[in-house]
């Protein structure tokens, strides 16, 4: 493995933070602006789908932190989710808190556990560091989710949606621009992270521990930080996932299901791309929308987790930067040569809606 | 009265043993000639007993060769996951191995629900063993149990001595101990990776063949949705069991696969603060063993120099 380690905080701070390109900015704007306003435009459906998209992509922020930054792979984020979860639908339905307070209980929750399984796993290497973290989750689902006090039982518990002073949370469309809000927010806050000492200290630990360390980066607290940082981040999700469902029970979050959502997680930001924070939005807009447009055929709902699977083993081999580096590769083919470069991304949209809408009319 | 009860509760926690062993064997002998750690065991094990699901549904083909099929299937999954996949990647990738094997497992799963049609809930699965009890020692347990248990220990006492004498057995540790110096020696390392996918494929359908369809006794068994999952019911306990011995050594699986099976099982009888909490206890015994990195006892240096690199 290579070992390109570069020590950026010895950069002034312009050459590390370089300016976008141009037009890169506009882009960003519209692709924003489209995010926020076309669910919208298309119901209240729409819009509970891009609430769970944006949901997703919180929660996805944790596989960034630990998988894209760390080099770790945990498997138990929605084990920190279902902490949110059952947090949320203690302070916000019984207790009344507003949802900001319950998602910051929620992140203070998951530290004594992620500190736990952390200690731990930040000893293991590799696939030893998952399979703990699979372990724990299973330990976790048995433990702590089957306290009825805690989870409600078989029945479950109701998580009320946010009214904060005259805007009513309730309805789908407020949602999910609360949603929306909230993630960007969040990726704002985990490229921070990336920028920041801690955040080149992980990016050593990813490239090669032993030359982080020789480099004076404790690898240990490092792996542990993110670590934490992520089963807050996941906790944080949890709350929003909680007031997505407003119905929730504890089954998703004991074996085998939470081991099962973990790796479809996992697949989803990597296709994405796991070394930037948009990945997880991407990679959860491509599956949700798909699942969603051929609800009504299971048949095809198994072939898209196939094909996603496909995708993500391509992926790895082939695109580790995933979707978000196929983007920036065709921008800058754009952006070099106007013409030829935008006819490129143009054909491959087109061949994309075409073959979509070709499958959606045969499953009618 | 209570010695015979323990003696039923040991004899089922045995046939619980037979399975976990067959599912450890391979993920042992997966890693160790390729150093893949085989996440996508379970579901490539549950793809032949998909197949062996769609053969008995329509009682045109008789059970016993639908699960020969099956396993067959099983084994070919393997083969071509080995060979389109984990052939390309670098033994020191082991992140991207770890995630690729769940690429694969994911895709075996998907393709199992597809071949089902996507039913939903639980699916009647016809058995191929005989059904009724037998008395073993005053122990009642049912036939199928009974021959998983047989058919577990037959596996063994086939393939240790397989492994340790035959031609093929002996290239296979060849290539696992030492690749370059076992293809210096005119060991084709590729194809013995391909054996090592085939039979621990092949084992994971067995595994799975024999627990799903006799999962409900008299009735047969059940394919239900925990078993649909990548990961499955049992793969965890399973690579607990493999890491008892560091995933490297097969007798020390074996031994494992007895105390996750047995003693998981015969903790039942336990006071019940101990026998509510009997999962948890073998959560705690994996992250111990993690802790311990059990490979160090049972390989040189040079061994496990060899299987990162």
């Amino acid at each position: 493995m290579s070992t390109k380690v570069i020590d950026t905080s010895v950069l002034p701070k312009t050459e590390r933070r370089r300016r976008a390109p141009s037009g890169t900015a506009t882009a960003a704007a519209v692709a924003l602006a489209a995010a926020a306003i076309v669910p919208l435009l298309l119901g209240d459906f729409a819009s509970f789908v891009g609430a769970r998209i944006a949901v997703t992509a919180i929660i996805g922020l944790s596989v960034i932190v630990v998988t894209g930054y760390t080099g770790q792979l945990s498997l138990m984020p929605y084990t920190f989710v279902g902490i949110g979860v059952f947090v949320a639908a203690h302070t916000i339905t019984g207790w009344g808190w507003p949802f900001w307070f319950a998602a910051a209980f929620a992140a203070l929750l998951s530290v004594p556990l992620s500190v736990l399984v952390g200690l731990v796993a930040v000893r293991l290497r590799g696939f030893y560091f998952a399979i703990a973290t699979l372990t724990f989750a299973s330990a976790v689902g048995a433990t702590l989710f089957e306290w009825d006090a805690f989870t409600g039982g078989q029945k479950g518990l109701s998580v009320a949606r946010p009214v904060v002073g005259p805007i009513d949370f309730g309805g789908d469309k407020a949602y999910y621009l609360l949603c929306l809000a909230t993630v960007l927010l969040l990726v704002w806050m985990v490229m921070g992270l990336q920028d920041s000492r801690i955040g080149r200290a992980m990016a050593a630990v990813r490239e090669n521990e032993t030359a982080a360390a020789t480099l004076g980066v404790n690898v240990m607290k490092t792996k542990l930080v993110a670590f934490v940082v992520s089963g807050m981040v996941a906790a944080i999700g949890g709350v929003y996932h909680g007031m997505l469902l407003q119905s929730v029970t504890r089954t998703p979050y004991q074996t085998p299901f939470v081991e099962a959502v973990g790796v479809t997680l996992v697949i989803l930001v990597v296709v994405g791309g796991m070394r930037s924070p948009w990945g997880p939005f991407i990679g959860a807009a491509i599956i949700y929308v798909q699942l969603e447009v051929f609800r009504t055929a299971l048949f095809l709902q198994y072939f898209i987790a196939a094909v996603t699977a496909v995708a993500f083993v391509v992926v790895l081999l082939k695109l580790p930067d995933g979707l978000v580096g196929l983007i920036k590769h065709e921008a800058a083919n754009v952006r070099r040569a106007p013409r030829r470069g935008g006819i490129r991304v143009a054909i491959i949209i087109a061949l994309n809606v075409a073959v979509f809408y070709a499958i959606w009319r045969l499953s009618q | 009265m209570t010695g015979t009860l323990a003696a039923q509760v040991a004899l089922i926690g045995l046939a619980k043993s037979g399975v976990i062993a067959m599912l450890a064997v391979g993920i042992v002998l997966i890693y160790r000639t390729t150093g893949v750690v085989n996440l996508a065991h379970w579901a490539i094990g549950l793809v032949g007993v998909v197949v062996y699901v769609l053969l008995t549904g329509g009682d045109v083909v008789p059970p016993l060769l639908a699960a020969a099929v099956g396993l067959a299937v099983s084994a070919l999954a393997g083969l071509v996951a080995q060979r389109l996949v984990f052939s390309r990647i670098h033994r020191s990738q082991v992140v991207t191995m770890i995630l690729v094997a769940l690429g694969v497992g994911s895709f075996f799963a998907a393709v199992s629900q597809m071949l089902l049609r996507g039913q939903r809930g639980e699916i009647i699965v016809t058995p191929f063993l005989p059904g009724g009890t037998v008395d073993v020692a005053g122990a009642v347990i049912l036939t199928s149990e009974l021959i998983t248990i047989l058919v577990a220990m037959a596996t063994c006492a086939v393939l240790l001595p397989w492994l340790k004498r035959s031609r093929s057995g002996r290239a296979l540790r060849a290539v696992a101990q030492n690749r370059e110096a076992a293809q210096l020696a005119g060991i084709d390392a590729a194809r013995y990776a391909e054996l090592a996918w085939v039979i621990g494929s092949g084992l994971a359908a067995l595994a799975l063949l024999l627990l799903i369809p006799h999962s409900a006794g008299e009735q047969g068994g059940v394919l239900s949705v925990v078993h649909l999952v990548p990961l499955g019911s049992l793969l965890i306990p399973a690579f607990g069991a493999a890491l008892v011995g560091g995933l490297i050594s097969l007798p020390a699986a074996l031994a494992g696969s007895l105390i996750f099976g047995l003693v998981q099982e015969l903790l039942i009888l336990a006071p019940p603060p101990i026998a509510d909490e009997r999962e948890v206890l073998a959560f705690v015994a994996i992250t111990v063993l993690l802790l311990l990195r059990t490979e160090r006892f049972f390989a040189s240096n040079a061994e496990l120099e060899a299987l990162r690199s």
